[in-house]
């Protein structure tokens, strides 16, 4: 059994109501089957029981039960991506009753206390930035991936409803990825006869998550020059396809210096390589078809940075997406201000594509957008090629194809309808 | 010479075969586990060697296997005692499970062999919500994946950890 304070004994009895006593009765559950030996104190959340097209009725309900239970977030907490534009979800074919679900979503949120940012890159574009070391019990596989490996900070791969439970609290079951002894490398990945590049990492990431499912990979032959965005693009597809919660890139990522360091001196379990061959090979596996008609090109999952508007503006100015061809830009509200700002938001809605926040492609009811019922769907994204076929045929029988390509090909595709 | 190398090799085949039947026979009828959730259920086995996500795998509405990269692609969960190796993908899963046990199309147990919080979860929340025990082990003794097939009728006991073969199923 997991030992309690006694603050956490008296949650737990219900002196200090009804939501948290539900709130530590889930934790301790979680608590026990791991073997945690306590709880400990988290510095901020991150709830991804905020999409209705994933949580559906009984995520609804939870949430909805904490309301009425007296919940309030104890910790710092920011919600995850939603499943509608709120702003512009009448320009889609979204409806009316989903609507009003996902809007029931918010409230709960909202009178819950959360920080309702509709991102899932609050660590970037969101104002939740833990630091190095901090412990933190946040959601969203990527965002997992990204706080453990590149900014050093300490968080299980949190599910849905466990979210609310810990930022009610504010606090979250000591084991996992919270341990020293779970944070050694695991398995050795080498990047051998290729310098990876931008939409590459999208790649590389589905390759990592298909090869050491829950395991430690321990990444060489990456550029010094790796961006931020590179990184994060790398740990979401690699958290989509597999169970990655932590990686280490000797050099580059924080808690290790050198190979041997990342290993603590243990032998790899396995070493993998990753070349030319590799790149060309997963490519393939992330697509359904090699090529043709292109019905819809999607770019922003995870939602698009600053960065990438930039270079989405440079690449797009004076052209235009081809007639009986979508092409969207997912991001975040705060992503958008900026861009809009500083222009380039203008020129990439004067090319014809469509700037859609605090949604995302996979999320969000697409299948009833008016799109025949076999269509084919091009992104760049290894999290969204792996997630589509099945995500968006989930409201409506159906068919779609995935062509998975760097940015350059999908705006191919969009400006010419196929590739 | 070559033939007699050749020869050599196939009765090690052989060998190997009736080694690794011998194996088959002498699984034991009871596995013991880590018991992760509660309860205990007897049913048919789904059995899979993919590595499974809630979320964008499973319908919730329907029960139906949705994920065409699952080798269990098209098969329904519903009662079925659901044995795969680990979880993946992404961090909703608990509530996309939660929906199939509001919806009735939920597995009966599960089996991994090694589950992943994000499942346990799941199975650990369905009492609390929704009033349904779902048994829930992992780290069973032998690979329940290689051990077991889709059709066995197999019980789990989620309170002491034991699996049990009940009876081989129609596709053995």
């Amino acid at each position: 059994m997991v030992y309690l304070t006694r603050e956490e004994e008296k949650m737990l009895a219900g002196e200090e109501g009804e939501a948290k006593r539900l709130a530590m009765e889930i934790l301790v559950k979680i608590a026990d089957a791991y073997k945690a030996e306590k709880l400990i104190p988290v510095k901020s959340c991150h709830v991804v029981n905020t999409c209705y097209k994933d949580v559906w009725d009984a995520g609804l309900e939870i949430a909805e039960k904490f309301v009425e239970l007296g919940g309030k977030y104890s910790v710092f907490t920011t919600t995850d991506p939603s499943s509608i534009d709120y702003d512009r979800w009448r320009e889609w074919n979204v409806p009316e009753d989903f609507a009003e679900k996902q809007f029931r979503i918010k409230r709960a949120h909202e009178k819950l206390g959360a920080v309702c940012v509709w991102t899932c890159i609050p660590y970037q574009y969101g104002g939740n930035v833990p630091r190095f070391g901090e412990h933190v019990a946040w959601t969203e596989s990527s965002c997992d991936v990204f706080l453990n490996s590149v900014l050093g900070a300490r968080t299980n791969r949190v599910t849905a409803i466990e979210d609310m439970a810990s930022a009610i609290v504010g606090r979250t079951p000591y084991y996992g990825y919270h341990l020293d002894e779970n944070r050694v490398g695991e398995i050795l990945i080498q990047v051998k006869n290729l310098q990876l590049k931008g939409d590459d990492y999208h790649v590389f990431g589905y390759f990592v998550g298909k090869t050491v499912a829950d395991k430690v990979p321990v990444i060489t032959g990456i550029p010094k020059d790796v961006t931020f965005d590179e990184l994060r693009n790398f740990g979401t597809a690699a958290a989509a396809s597999g169970a990655v919660c932590l990686y280490h890139i000797p050099g580059i990522t924080p808690e290790a210096k050198t190979v041997k360091d990342a290993f603590k001196g243990e032998k790899p379990l396995d070493k993998v390589t990753f070349g030319p061959e590799e790149l060309k090979r997963t490519k393939e596996e992330m697509s359904t078809i090699s090529g043709g008609k292109v019905d819809l090109v999607v770019l922003g999952c995870p939602h698009y940075s600053l960065h990438e508007f930039i270079a989405l503006a440079e690449k797009v100015k004076d052209k235009k997406v081809a007639d009986g061809v979508e092409c969207w830009v997912y991001t975040n509200k705060i992503v958008e201000r900026l861009a809009r700002e500083i222009g380039v938001a203008q020129i990439v809605e004067a090319a014809g594509i469509k700037i859609s926040t605090e949604t995302c492609c996979m999320i969000s009811p697409v299948e009833l957008y008016g799109f025949p019922e076999h269509f084919t769907l091009m992104t760049n994204s290894g999290k969204l090629s792996y997630y589509a076929p099945g995500m968006l045929t989930l409201m409506r029988p159906g068919k779609v194809e995935v062509i998975c390509g760097n940015t350059d090909e999908c705006l191919k595709a969009a400006f010419t309808g196929s590739i | 010479m070559v033939k007699k190398k050749k020869k050599t090799v196939k009765r090690k085949v052989k060998a190997k075969i009736k080694k690794a039947k011998k194996i088959v026979k002498k699984i034991p009828k009871k596995v013991k586990c880590r018991p992760i959730a509660g309860g205990v259920v007897e049913g048919e086995a789904l059995v899979s060697k993919s590595l499974f996500g809630w979320l964008g795998g499973v319908n919730p509405k329907t029960g139906d296997i949705i994920d065409k990269r699952l080798d269990v692609y098209g098969q329904n969960l519903k009662g079925k005692i659901f044995i795969y190796p680990y979880g993946r993908g992404s961090t909703t899963g608990a509530a996309v499970f939660l929906e199939t046990i509001r919806n009735g199309v939920g597995p009966a147990a599960l089996v991994n062999v090694e589950m992943e919080p994000i499942t346990a979860v799941g199975a650990l929340l369905a009492p609390v919500f929704y009033g349904v025990k779902v048994p829930a082990v992992d780290k069973p003794k032998v690979d329940p994946t290689e051990v077991f097939k889709t059709g066995d009728i197999v019980r789990v006991d989620g309170d002491k950890g034991i699996i049990e073969l009940v009876k081989r199923g129609g596709e053995v």
